[in-house]
């Protein structure tokens, strides 16, 4: 067995913000109120719960026990965890083997993500920048935003300063370790975060016509909410309510719940502490996050803001980046506060969930004897490496994002899909078994019924995950993607020999470590 | 208990990323509806399904903390 290095949360309220920060991202606020407007709106909400509890909860339940178990006995990071949970049914070899592909996939998810994240990330502190230097109030027409967004795009300074400048930020944050490190900054960041929600919130619902009279942002609230029950028929909306379950809980995303979860004591609570931070993640996401980005578009940018989204298909993160300034921008400096705000709102969300990704890196390294300072900042280094060709497609094409999009599907849509998968059929009932109910229900200030494990998560996840890789439109996605300008399919290129590689540099490493976890 | 929003012609002609501009067609504009009710009625039940976990947490908290 490798050393164990004795880590551990401080505090129960440091453990629940922080995994919080990695749950709470910007999925809730972006991507949530921009799934449920284009599909179905209040009638998302169907295929979105029934997926919560039947996936997502014991999914989120699973992530957990595989972690503590992982940490009792030195493992950080999933290839070891995952060799840990199948050599008693699969034997060495077998388990080596799901050493490796755990490795694999957390090395290439793990980078691949977080270098487009972090990048996305860069761009939002860019903006964030705007509003607290009071230069927003420069912009005032949409196409002005436009225009300084493209230039981020296409200018590596403007792209590349905010981004590395994150990137340092969360380096320095994880080299402090779990309690000092990452505990402190999400005790610091999340109530932050909470607070500029709800005032944003508060403000979105009371200061209803800022700028026109008919532009009420109760419009906006409502709009959204609008049911369309035909969507419900449509296998998409079923596909994109289990995916967005999925992206905001962090669920298979390179085992950073699992890895986030080994520094837990061995006799603590993990069933209850895990539906707490999954319930704060679903206050932040149907409460917060589906009543601010169309309140605010809708009382600062009118129906045009809302037709971007309902006719052109644009997405909130667009309108955050290309609309949002301009509407900030026309109210002055009560614009520039109010888009402070929102902006260093998603830039914690993103932080905090980016630094749980930076995190798992640093533990793996760990893993090979590298010191987390260094591998910290191996990780950016490896992250720069992974996400530089979207600043080099940028300034090729005058702000394209194929490279980005396009590794979002395949990581964010796919690999994250396959990782629970492979989760749920090894810590399920047929592999790990009941030991694997007793890991999360140990020191539980509730209890999970067998039946959870049995049958919900050993049966009913699988076939459900086996289906949403079957339906997942791959030929038409990637078609759309290599279309889209003539360096398109150089750019899908770079992205998809990037993942491969990193996959199988991890599942060397993986299998290698496994070797240290053999006795 | 629902409206239609306008937009106008002129205005609804929208300029993506990439700098290719969109016209909004009469047909679609009809997309941009508001149903008050089942709009209301969605969100609350969002709310609910949220704040009944969040109830069923809180309890469970307090009730092992006493327990403890």
């Amino acid at each position: 067995m490798a050393e164990a290095r004795r880590e551990y949360w401080a505090t129960r309220i440091g453990l629940i913000l922080a995994m919080a920060g990695n749950a709470i991202g910007l999925g809730n606020f972006l991507r949530f109120p921009g799934k449920v407007a284009a599909y179905g709106g209040g009638a998302f909400l169907i295929p979105y719960f029934i997926t919560l509890f039947l996936l997502g909860i014991p999914l989120f339940w699973l992530e957990w026990a595989i972690g503590r178990y992982g940490g009792e006995h030195g493992a950080h990071w999933l290839a070891p965890m995952f060799y840990l949970i199948a050599k008693k049914r699969f034997g060495v070899r077998g388990a080596k083997i799901a050493a490796a592909i755990g490795g694999g996939l957390t090395l290439a998810v793990g980078i691949m993500l977080t270098a487009y994240y972090t990048n996305i990330i860069g761009w939002i502190a860019y903006w964030a920048g705007w509003c607290i230097s009071g230069k927003i109030t420069s912009i005032t027409e949409v196409s002005q935003a436009k225009t300084a967004f493209i230039q981020v795009l296409a200018n590596p300074v403007y792209n590349l300063i905010p981004w590395i400048v994150t990137l340092v930020l969360i380096a320095i944050i994880v080299t402090g370790g779990i309690a000092r490190g990452i505990e402190r900054a999400a005790k610091i960041m999340m109530p932050l975060l909470f607070l500029f929600a709800v005032a944003l919130m508060i403000i979105g619902f009371t200061w209803r016509t800022p700028v026109r009279p008919e532009w009420d942002s109760l419009k906006g609230f409502f709009w959204m909410w609008t049911p369309n029950m035909a969507k419900l028929a449509d296998p998409a909306t079923w596909l994109e309510g289990t995916g967005q379950i999925f992206f905001t809980l962090s669920l298979g995303i390179a085992g950073i719940i699992p890895t986030y979860a080994s520094y837990i004591r061995k006799e603590e609570d993990i069933a209850l502490t895990a539906l707490t931070t999954a319930t704060l993640n679903e206050i932040c996401e149907v409460i917060l996050g589906g009543s601010i980005a169309f309140t605010l578009a809708y009382a600062f940018g009118g129906p045009d803001a809302i037709a971007l989204v309902a006719i052109q298909g644009k997405s909130p993160f667009a309108l955050t980046m290309v609309a949002y300034p301009a509407f900030f921008g026309r109210i002055g400096l009560a614009g520039a506060a109010l888009g402070a705000m929102w902006y260093l709102l998603l830039w914690f969300a993103g932080v905090t969930s980016a630094m749980a990704l930076v995190n798992t890196v640093a533990a793996l390294l760990e893993d090979f004897g590298i010191r987390r300072t260094y591998g910290s900042f191996i990780s950016i280094l490896l992250l720069l490496a992974a996400g530089i060709p979207i600043t080099i497609e940028g300034m090729l094409t005058g702000g394209e994002t194929v490279y980005l999009d396009f590794t979002d599907f395949i990581v964010g849509s796919l690999l994250l899909v396959v990782t629970c998968l492979i989760e749920a059929i090894l810590g399920g009932w047929f592999v790990w078994g009941p030991e694997a109910l007793e890991e999360v229900n140990r020191g539980g200030y509730i209890r999970i019924p067998e039946w959870v494990w049995k049958y919900v998560i050993s049966i009913i996840d699988p076939i459900f995950l086996i289906a949403m890789l079957v339906w997942l439109p791959m030929s038409t996605k990637i078609a759309n993607f290599l279309t889209r300008h003539p360096l398109a399919p150089t750019f899908v290129g770079i992205s998809v020999t990037l993942t491969i590689l990193l996959f199988i540099i991890g599942a060397i490493m993986g299998y290698k470590c496994a070797e240290k976890y053999e006795r | 208990m629902g409206e239609i929003i306008t937009v106008t012609v002129t205005k609804a002609i929208v300029t993506t990323v990439n700098g290719t501009t969109t016209t909004i067609t009469t047909t679609s504009l009809a997309s941009l509806v508001i149903d008050y009710a089942g709009a209301s009625a969605f969100a609350a039940f969002g709310w609910i399904v949220v704040l009944s976990l969040l109830s069923f947490v809180l309890y469970r908290w307090f009730k092992s903390k006493r327990s403890s």
